[in-house]
């Protein structure tokens, strides 16, 4: 009953003044898109990350006239360093087979493997850390290690450099996430504070009244609070739309940036949409409700 | 029931309400005279706590209401009805509106509402003005709609500042008479006024005020000045 109320009379007040209502509810779609798209991003990029440190690992490759004796040396080194998770000795031939596999569809290169041009690959040891940071201590460690003259190559530098870029990335998007999330929350704190304190003018002789003839806070409170989280509410409708609408045309670029073929921007935001929604949910109704309570305490007596 | 105690009320440098006690018994009508400015509506604003006393006490059914904190605040104020000197009806809403409103705040139901807002119009005789709204009632009817609210939480005490304030003598009457009632079925009357007649045709206890202080307070008293 005095929940209906409250809704009733939140509404007409919404309606009232109309324009600043709109404003108040537009800078507050701003906000949480932005916020959203932001969140998105970066959950994404960490995801990425994610699955490229999975994929991070050392490849040391052996020359070939080293022994089994020295190979199983190395390996038992390599595998009593600190941190490391997994050794894998790749012979000559399943280095082969991967290379054919690999190369399936360039039969050129098939038909040169078929008449025996493939000797040459070496074998290699593949390790991966528990912490993809530790394999650059023991790439070192390798170089520095008595079996470094079986060795080739330790193949680590490329894809540190790789993940280092996504990983720097990540801390751009987080930064400028907070940056402009914080800004427009500060905009639409400051819009929805003044919408309710117009209300609360408006209504300044009804409220007084009210007060007069035995009206508890809560009662006179209510309808004003409820108005800032109807900004809150409203706005989060728009804004998944909004979401939805630039997710979809966002995502192929935004997936080709990310440049990983096992992750699709727009699959990632649907499967966390429930998630999202959510959230902003969540946020826009606080934050909504938040600015009618300072409005309130400011300008009610 | 109602004891004001060395109570003063200053705003600013100017004393509108100067060291004045008194004391109201369960169903007394109390008539409060004096002239323009004399502290009639303030005494009734500390009464009805819209303002703190800067001195002294005022303990209404033994409670001291200068110390009600504003979670106590409502529930005092549905207790007491009050015509206010300038209404204080809402504009956009109908005259049923205006009284319903005042049980609504209290978490009246709907139906009890709905039962009793007819029934009060009825006795304040503005049965058929339901739909009104207060722009379209004579100022003697805007009056009786602030009385209907006044009196609709049924409240132990009723206090009307200046109720016959713009009012021609027959309307006034009007008022009177129901006021009379009202104090019969055992509500206190506080009645502000400076209605010289009105407080000799009554023959009831006159509180006099002048320049904030108590200059007397009779019995069956006479307005002097
Ligand atoms: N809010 C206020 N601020 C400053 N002075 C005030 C305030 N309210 C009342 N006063 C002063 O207090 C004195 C008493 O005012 P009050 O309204 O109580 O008089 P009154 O007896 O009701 O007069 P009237 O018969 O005209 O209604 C006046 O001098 C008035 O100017
Ligand atoms: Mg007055």
């Amino acid at each position: 009953m005095a929940i209906i109320r409250g809704l009733k009379i939140g509404l007409v007040d919404f309606w009232r003044n109309r324009w600043l209502s709109l404003a108040a509810t537009f800078m507050m779609t701003l906000t949480i898109v932005t916020m959203a798209m932001f969140t998105l991003l970066s959950l994404s990029v960490n995801q990425t990350t994610k699955i490229l440190q999975e994929k991070i690992d050392i490849a040391v490759f052996i020359k070939d006239e080293a022994t089994d004796i020295q190979i199983q040396g190395l390996q038992n080194e390599i595998g009593a360093m600190p941190d490391v998770k997994e050794v894998r000795f790749t012979s000559k031939e399943e280095a082969l087979a991967q290379f054919r596999e690999a190369s399936k569809p360039r039969p050129v290169i098939i038909r040169l493997l078929d008449l025996g041009h493939g000797g040459s690959i070496p074998r290699s040891i593949v390790i991966k850390a528990n912490d993809p940071s530790s394999l650059e201590s023991i790439a070192s460690a390798i170089n520095q290690s008595q079996y470094n003259v079986i060795v080739t190559k330790v193949s680590y530098e490329e894809s540190k450099s790789s993940i280092d870029r996504y990983i720097s990335m990540t801390h751009f998007v987080e930064r400028a996430g907070w940056v402009l999330s914080g800004l427009f929350i500060l905009i639409a704190v400051l819009v929805i504070y003044n919408t309710i304190r117009l209300t609360i003018f408006m209504r300044k002789t009804e409220i007084e009244i009210m007060q007069l003839v035995g009206a508890t806070g809560w009662y006179i409170k209510f309808p004003l609070i409820f108005e800032g989280v109807l900004y809150g509410l409203i706005a989060a409708v728009l804004s998944t739309v909004l979401l939805f609408i630039g997710v979809k045309s966002a995502s192929p670029f935004i997936t080709k940036y990310i440049d990983s073929n096992s992750f699709d921007f727009s699959h990632f935001f649907i499967a966390n949409l429930s998630k999202i929604i959510g959230i902003e949910l969540l946020v826009s109704v606080l934050v909504g409700g938040f600015c009618s309570y300072l409005a309130i305490k400011k300008h009610l007596k | 029931m109602i004891e004001f105690i060395h109570v003063s009320k200053k705003y600013g440098t100017h004393s509108a309400i100067n060291d004045v006690s008194f004391f109201i018994d369960r169903g007394e009508f109390v008539t409060l005279v004096g002239p323009s400015g004399s502290g009639k509506s303030t005494l009734i604003k500390l009464l009805i706590a819209e303002e703190k006393p800067t001195g002294g006490q005022i303990v209404v059914a033994g409670r001291d209401i200068t110390t009600l904190s504003s979670r106590e605040l409502p529930f005092y104020r549905r207790k007491i009805g009050v015509v206010f000197q300038d209404y204080k009806l809402l504009p956009h809403k109908t005259v049923a509106e205006n009284v319903a409103f005042a049980l609504e705040v209290s978490d009246t139901s709907g139906p009890e509402v709905l039962a009793k807002v007819p029934e009060i119009l009825e006795m304040v005789g503005l049965k058929d003005k339901g739909k009104s709204m207060p722009d379209e009632l004579s100022g003697g009817e805007q009056q009786r709609v602030s009385i209907a609210r006044a009196l609709v939480h049924q409240p132990k005490l009723l206090i009307a500042d200046e109720p016959s304030g713009n009012l021609d003598p027959i309307n006034t009457w009007e008022i009177i008479e129901l006021l009379f009632k009202i104090n019969k079925s055992g509500t206190i009357v506080l009645l502000a006024t400076h209605d010289k007649e009105v407080v000799d045709a009554l023959k009831k206890r006159v509180i006099t005020l002048r320049d904030g202080k108590i200059v007397a307070d009779q019995v069956k008293g006479k307005y002097v000045l």
